[in-house]
């Protein structure tokens, strides 16, 4: 053993620009993805049209409160122009004000007020019609509420009027001030509330995931370079075997990436505020190992160290779409609850010890360990 | 001359290579149509949630007031949520014991005194919560419940100006919680019935343009860009140095290999994917005219070119093979990205959308889907020739610099 990391340090001492570099890439992809994504969400915006047939102050009261939501970005212009701009899907929803809706809305009255048009590309109408609505009904509500009040005053006799502004106001500082309803959202098991107001939130150990097995696959590209650079044909000689060697650097290999695990887990814990515990570290570790064996068995395989990338790469990019870190996949594995429970990724992103791979993948190495060297003086 | 020469050889010898792989061959051509149509699949079923099985929420009501009783009456029998929803009444326990079973999506608990605390202005919160396993489902419940306390809160707001203007008058405070209790029920059906304030109208595309036929036009531009960065990978073959070396004093430089290389590719992937392309336009039944087919494969030509010449410029600046092929790997994902196969470019922060015209993807897929969903007659090829021109000069330097400061 302290042969082979003898050895191994001398190799490491001339790759280790590409031996650091490797073990941080799965560190640093996550949280640029995280960090990127959410810099880009909170400026991408969805486009809609606003159509003005009527330029009274409650029709302008309401296209400031449309345009002061924080996910949209508004554009005003006339319905031709609209409709023409939503037909070639420069816009996502085209909303037009009718004309009478302040006279309406003074009534209380809140029906069909308001014109929403939309695509079959329309990705975001439906919230974007939700919140248009919900102003409407909101403005609508007021002046219902108003005409109440002066039912009562009515009824009731009261002598001094009550001026329609002061209710409508009294009625937004009470919805504003006291926030009257709100909704909490935790799932079971969970203390406290996450609340994310973002469309994509990214499971950050899933990432990882992904990023740490096309890694180990690149860093195990010394089994291929060891064995072509004419070094193989000397095992012969030595006292160790090939394997027990490619055995010890496995070894050496999986303590490095371990502490490189350790790593990760605290640099997130203190960038992107994921939780530290030691469960958490077992499951890291368990699916590094699976990483590892992966890449040790296939990389045995090879002799082209580029076929063995390249194949590295359509491995890793399967199993990220098919893990759920990058693609929301409910839908599939509802139907194929094997493929979450042999998916080792899967087990990271609900913080699980995987160990349907793990085992096979051990027993795997057994085999190959058992198995006849091929490596012969006379090769 | 000699260029000409040595290029030919190695395109030659790439053709060679090429036959002499033909096993793996179509698991290279067929791996990204497969991987794209898994991915479709999986984008379609996130998007059409199944219509069959409702997502089931259980209610609990720790309030038992006539107020929650009502709206529970309402949520349960309405077909309010009816398509999507499936809303139960239990108690806390078996609410749990749903969730735990995954019988359950998501529970909303209405807690004691919620309607006391509503009339007197005190603020109350509804609990969600949501079954793990079931992440997305809990999503929609939990933005329901999120717009409907909207709702009511606005609403509440308006029984709580109500109520300040009733107790200025002479009226007995029993008289004045009935018609509070009458304006509950008013504005909660006002509420319900909210989706009558807008008139809604679906403005259907061009016939040509629906998402079907954005998605196979997108699908198809992945499919393309994959193909070339695998095929352009896969004749790749590292020198040794002293090849190197022997290859120098023939008069034998990276850049004819490059070159050999690129046209090979662009030989290959062009032909496949102009014959795809017209399959899939036969199965949509696309109206096809032959300049159509003109300037597609003008389009095809120019945005495949640059797509190679971009690979290989990455492979002149980047020697480590791993980085070199992760570079090449991020910088076709953002093309992609960038193109808008994936997200319509419309939903970009306008900050990039401007920067967009300079990506030679955009303009080369801009125009694809001109051409192939809105029947335009017209393409502009000149800035994707200039990005040509630029590309196919920075590889030259490139490969001309690392030729000249390599000993």
């Amino acid at each position: 053993m302290k042969q082979i990391i003898y050895t191994r340090m001398m190799q490491w001492k001339k790759q280790w620009l590409g031996i650091v570099c490797w073990s941080i890439i799965p560190l640093l992809i996550p949280i640029c993805i995280v960090l990127g994504t959410s810099n880009v969400q909170d400026d991408a915006k969805i486009p809609i049209g606003i159509v003005m047939e009527e330029n009274t102050s409650t029709a302008n009261d309401f296209l400031d409160e449309v345009k002061s939501a924080p996910f949209i970005r508004v554009q005003q212009l006339d319905k031709t122009a609209a409709l023409q701009q939503l037909e070639k899907h420069e816009l996502d929803s085209v909303f037009i004000i009718l004309d009478g809706y302040e006279e309406e809305i003074m009534r209380g009255n809140r029906n069909q007020l308001i014109e929403g048009y939309h695509s079959d590309l329309s990705f975001a109408y439906t919230p974007v019609k939700e919140m248009v609505v919900s102003i409407v009904q909101q403005d609508a509500g007021r002046y219902r509420a108003v005409k109440v009040i002066q039912d009562i005053g009515e009824r009731y006799r009261v002598q001094e009027q009550w001026p329609v502004e002061d209710m409508i106001r009294k009625s937004q500082t009470i919805q504003k001030d006291e926030n009257l309803l709100r909704s909490s959202f935790t799932y079971l098991g969970e203390a406290d509330s996450m609340e994310s107001g973002e469309l994509v939130s990214w499971n950050v150990w899933g990432l990882w995931s992904i990023a740490a097995l096309l890694a180990t696959f690149f860093l195990f590209d010394w089994i291929i370079k060891e064995r072509t650079s004419g070094v193989g044909p000397r095992f012969a000689f030595f006292r160790m075997s090939h394997r027990a060697y490619l055995i010890g650097n496995m070894f050496i290999y999986t303590i490095f990436l371990g502490w490189m695990n350790l790593l990760t887990m605290v640099v997130y814990h203190y960038v992107l505020h994921e939780a530290l515990s030691i469960h958490l570290f077992i499951v890291l570790f368990t699916f590094q190992l699976t990483c590892i064996m992966t890449a040790f068995l296939l990389a045995t395989c090879f002799k082209n160290a580029y076929a063995y990338f390249g194949l590295a790469f359509a491995i890793t990019f399967m199993i990220a779409v098919i893990s759920g870190a990058i693609l929301p996949i409910d839908g599939i594995t509802g139907g194929l609850p094997w493929l979450e429970k042999w998916n080792p990724v899967q087990s990271v992103m609900n913080g699980e010890i995987h160990y349907a791979s793990f085992i096979l993948l051990a027993i795997g190495i057994a085999i190959w360990y058992a198995g006849k060297e091929r490596l012969h003086a006379n090769s | 001359m000699h260029f000409i020469k040595h290029t030919r050889l190695f395109i030659a010898n790439n053709f060679k290579q090429i036959r002499r792989k033909w096993l793996t061959l179509p698991f290279l051509f067929v791996y990204p149509i497969v991987m794209t149509a898994l991915i479709a699949i999986i984008l379609m079923t996130f998007f059409t949630p199944s219509k069959q099985d409702p997502i089931q929420v259980g209610i609990v009501d720790q309030d038992q007031s006539q107020e929650t009783k009502m709206i529970m009456k309402i949520l349960i029998d309405s077909g309010q949520f009816g398509e999507l929803f499936q809303m139960d009444q239990m108690t806390a326990s078996d609410a749990e014991q749903g969730l735990v079973d995954d019988q359950l999506s998501a529970t909303i608990t209405f807690p004691k005194n919620f309607t006391s605390n509503l009339y007197n202005g005190v603020s109350v919160e509804l609990p969600v919560v949501g079954n793990p396993n079931e992440p997305i489902n809990s999503r929609l419940v939990k933005e329901m419940v999120n717009s409907a306390a909207r709702h009511i809160g606005a609403s509440q707001a308006n029984i709580l100006t109500i109520n300040y203007y009733a107790k200025q008058t002479n009226m007995d405070a029993e008289t004045r919680n009935d018609m509070l209790f009458e304006q509950f029920k008013d504005f909660l059906f006002y509420t319900l019935s909210k989706d009558e304030a807008a008139i809604e109208h679906e403005l259907s595309n061009a016939v040509t343009a629906s998402p079907l036929h954005y998605y196979v036009a997108s699908g198809w531009f992945v499919i393309t860009t994959i193909w070339m960065l695998l095929l352009y990978n896969m004749l790749y073959k590292e020198n040794t140095y002293r090849m190197k070396e022997r290859m120098k004093l023939y008069g034998v430089n990276a850049l004819q290999q490059i070159s050999a290389r690129i046209f090979v590719t662009f030989v290959c992937v062009t032909i496949l994917s102009l014959l795809l392309l017209f399959g899939l336009q036969r199965f949509l039944g696309v109206p096809f005219y032959l300049e159509d087919c003109a300037r597609l494969g003008l389009l095809v030509c120019l945005y495949n070119l640059s797509l190679l010449v971009i690979l290989a410029i990455i492979e002149v600046l980047i020697t480590s093979q791993r980085f070199r092929l992760l570079v090449q790997f991020i910088v076709a994902a953002f093309l992609i990205l960038a193109s808008g196969a994936i997200v319509p470019v419309l939903y970009f922060p306008i900050a990039l959308q401007q920067w967009l015209s300079y990506i030679f993807s955009y303009e080369a897929l801009h125009w694809i889907q001109e051409i192939l969903l809105h029947e335009r007659l017209y393409a502009d090829y000149i800035p994707l020739s200039l990005m040509l021109g630029v590309f196919i000069s920075i590889l030259a330097a490139a490969s001309l610099w690392k030729e000249l400061t390599q000993k």
